[in-house]
């Protein structure tokens, strides 16, 4: 029986970590969500920010 | 450890060669504008970092990715410049050259596509070249990495010489501007005094913020309308960016003249026969609609559906069965059997189904892409698009929106007018990104077998067809008045390296192995736990479960539509996480042990209420990751919550009109 709560505590554990990962790096936006952010050593944020007006 | 700038004009080869380099793989795309922000990597040597920077034809900013490039130069440390030049396309690419050398820092040039060159009968004299811009010059080429050691060596010696020397007289009045101007900055200035006040004159509005912080803006205003007067007067030009202009280009001729040799007569090469023929103005459009069509036929008919045939074989048959035993030898009880069983087989492997499809797609795509054929997509469209108040360039993000959305609509970046790259904006999520495509693999394989290609083309080329109506509409409305030309590089043709070839599928394909590991696996989990409980408690019947409560509320609405059921419901709402989990959540919910889904689901859609789904799950709402990246580039929570609205508000009439359309024609 132990087995069993081990196993569903694993998995149910990891399913929450992923969805707490994943909205974590839905809010980071693009730097979380490019294809580089492996090997890019620098943050995107540092590029000037640019306001899109609203017509 | 220092810092080297690579810079060249956009399509020239710079991502390949930041590849070759620092040993990295990124993503390289032969079309312009595939690098929008820079991106540091560290050099095989380990003892310097190299970055890249995206493509600029001159160091004056038309777009935001341009500016990227000239902020750079004004606030960060680097200690030299790596230029690479496009062999065969020497005096164009000559013009950011000299900007850079005006810059005053130690560079090195490597000489790129010297094979094309030679091929087109150009032959560069190297060492003269060399002599003439005083800096050291590598032939390379990029593509295999031919050459790339010799450059590599040369980074990390000392040997570029100093380029101080470097000068074009620019004419005695606006030589006499640019002392005066110099004189006015401050004596510790680490940039190039010279450099700074060209550009100033030449209308770069970054250099000009800059020099705001030392000389009054009114003071150096006057010194630009004053030399601005008196070059117009002497000189009869209309402005002072064109006389900067005029100048390099005399200069850039007078180099030319002295080291290309023309060793044969240009005939039409291969890519311009092939040209005349896929971006003729009447066959470009439907010899790209082929292509597409033929594409559908490889990832469906030909060799995505039989493979995915064998992996549902695999999955549901023995990989289950070894799992049932292995439950069965632990002693698992009914809860963790069914978690395992209903939630993560059924929904995990529900869409781990279709990855052969998925890769695919993505090797066809990346094909077309490195074989050169997609910048002349943008070309073809450029006519179409610009009767909807666009131009071609706005298709590109929107083509990298095939593979996923997001980096489409970052890739909307590159285009220079703000409200067309709104516009843009906003309109790449209706183009299908391949996280819809299992949707519609599910679907057209239970209601549609002997037309799958033929359905899936039609759903993508309803998305384009959207974008195109909508631009029309939001064109007339914001766009007034405002004109923009394109100018696209036309890479020639290659055949694809094999290699280039699978790393590109792999590139794009390994997100969505990743997803079904992370996003699907806990979405899996989560939608089995509502299925599982309900009011009453675990082990519910389906129908009574959390799921069916939930999806039952918005399913009413969805009843015009042809798919009111709480499935359905369910399916759309877990769909915004990403297109994929509604295959898991369909995936669980329908899960028939020992049966075929697709089966099942032919008793619970009619071949029209499935159209009009995949219609639905097309337009609906772009999902979490782009809605983010459209409000972060967009800097606007209002336009994200357009963006939603308007996507929604057309998905839902469109399958309105096409269920009940369909109904009343007798589908």
């Amino acid at each position: 029986m132990f087995i069993n709560y081990v196993f569903i505590a694993f998995i149910f554990g990891y399913a929450g970590w992923t969805f707490f990962k994943f909205f974590k790096k839905s809010k980071k936006g693009k730097c979380a969500n490019c294809e580089l952010n492996k090997t890019c050593q620098i943050q995107c944020d540092q590029f000037e920010k640019k306001e899109t007006p609203i017509y | 450890m220092s810092e080297i700038a690579l810079f060249g004009n956009p399509n020239t080869g710079k991502t390949s060669l930041f590849n070759h380099l620092t040993g990295s793989y990124e993503y390289v795309g032969n079309w312009t504008g595939v690098t929008v922000e820079k991106k540091v990597g560290l050099l095989r040597d380990k003892k310097n970092h190299l970055i890249d920077l995206p493509g600029i034809y001159s160091l004056k900013p038309l777009s935001s990715d341009e500016d990227v490039a000239t902020l750079f130069l004004l606030n960060e440390k680097f200690s030299k410049i790596l230029n690479i030049i496009d062999a065969s396309q020497l005096e164009r690419n000559l013009h950011l050259t000299i900007q850079l050398l005006e810059f005053a820092k130690p560079m090195i040039i490597g000489l790129n596509m010297i094979d094309v060159s030679n091929q087109r009968g150009i032959k560069i004299n190297e060492t003269k070249l060399s002599e003439l811009l005083g800096v050291s010059i590598f032939p390379i080429v990029a593509r295999s990495g031919k050459g790339c050691k010799e450059l590599l060596n040369s980074l990390d010696s000392n040997t570029s010489k100093n380029i101080e020397s470097f000068k074009i007289d620019y004419g005695s009045i606006l030589e006499n501007k640019i002392e005066e101007l110099s004189k006015l900055l401050p004596s510790n200035l680490n940039i190039s005094k010279r450099w700074l006040a060209i550009q100033y004159f030449e209308g770069n509005e970054q250099v000009k913020k800059y020099l705001q912080s030392f000389i009054p803006e009114n003071c150096l205003q006057e010194i630009y309308l004053d030399t601005e007067k008196q070059l117009i007067t002497t000189e009869a030009l209309s402005s002072l960016t064109k006389f900067i202009h005029n100048k390099r280009h005399q200069h850039i001729k007078k180099i030319t003249s002295q080291i290309l040799v023309k060793t044969k007569t240009t005939k039409p090469t291969f890519t311009d026969r092939l040209d005349n023929i896929v971006t003729n103005k009447v066959l470009g459009i439907p010899i790209f609609l082929t292509l597409l069509y033929i594409t559908f036929m490889l990832t469906f008919d030909w060799l995505g559906f039989p493979l995915a045939d064998i992996l549902d074989g695999f999955i549901s048959g023995p990989l289950t069965n070894w799992i049932m035993a292995l439950l069965g030898l632990i002693g698992a009880s009914a809860f963790l059997e069914s978690l395992v069983i209903d939630g993560i087989i059924a929904g995990v492997g529900g869409v781990l189904v279709f990855v052969p499809q998925i890769f695919i797609l993505f090797f066809a795509i990346s094909l077309l892409e490195d074989s050169g054929y997609m910048a002349r997509v943008a070309m073809v469209m450029d006519k179409l698009m610009e009767k909807v108040g666009l131009n071609g360039k706005a298709f590109i993000p929107m083509i990298i929106g095939f593979g996923c959305n997001v980096p489409g609509v970052m890739a909307a970046r590159t285009i220079e007018q703000p409200k067309e790259r709104l516009l843009t904006t906003l309109l790449t999520p209706f183009m299908s990104c391949s996280a819809r495509l299992p949707v519609y693999a599910l679907f057209v394989g239970a209601f549609f077998v002997k037309y799958q290609a033929f359905v899936v083309l039609s759903l993508y080329v309803l998305g384009i067809v959207i974008a195109l109506i909508l631009a029309r509409i939001f064109s007339s409305v914001l766009l007034k008045n405002e004109t923009s030309v394109f100018i696209i590089e036309l890479p020639p043709y290659r055949v694809p390296q094999i290699r280039t070839l699978f790393r590109s599928t792999w590139d794009k394909g390994k997100g969505f192995i990743r997803k079904a590991g992370t996003i699907i696996f806990a979405g899996s989990v989560l939608i089995w736990l509502l299925s599982y409980s309900g009011p009453s408690g675990f082990d519910v019947p389906m129908n009574e479960s959390f799921l069916a409560m939930i999806g039952g509320i918005i399913a009413p609405l969805f009843t015009p539509l042809g798919f009111g059921t709480w499935q359905a419901g369910a399916g759309l709402l877990t769909g915004f996480l990403a297109k994929e989990v509604i295959i898991s959540t369909m995936s669980i919910i329908y899960f028939v042990p020992e049966a075929n889904l697709q089966a099942f689901m032919a008793t619970q859609f009619t071949p029209l209420s499935a159209f009009s789904f995949m219609v639905f799950v097309l337009l609906y709402v772009p999902c979490l990751a782009t809605v983010v990246v459209i409000q972060k580039e967009l800097n606007s929570k209002k336009w994200m919550a357009f963006s939603v609205f308007i996507s929604f508000f057309i998905a839902y009439v469109l399958s309105f009109l096409i269920y009940q359309g369909g109904k009343l024609i007798g589908f």
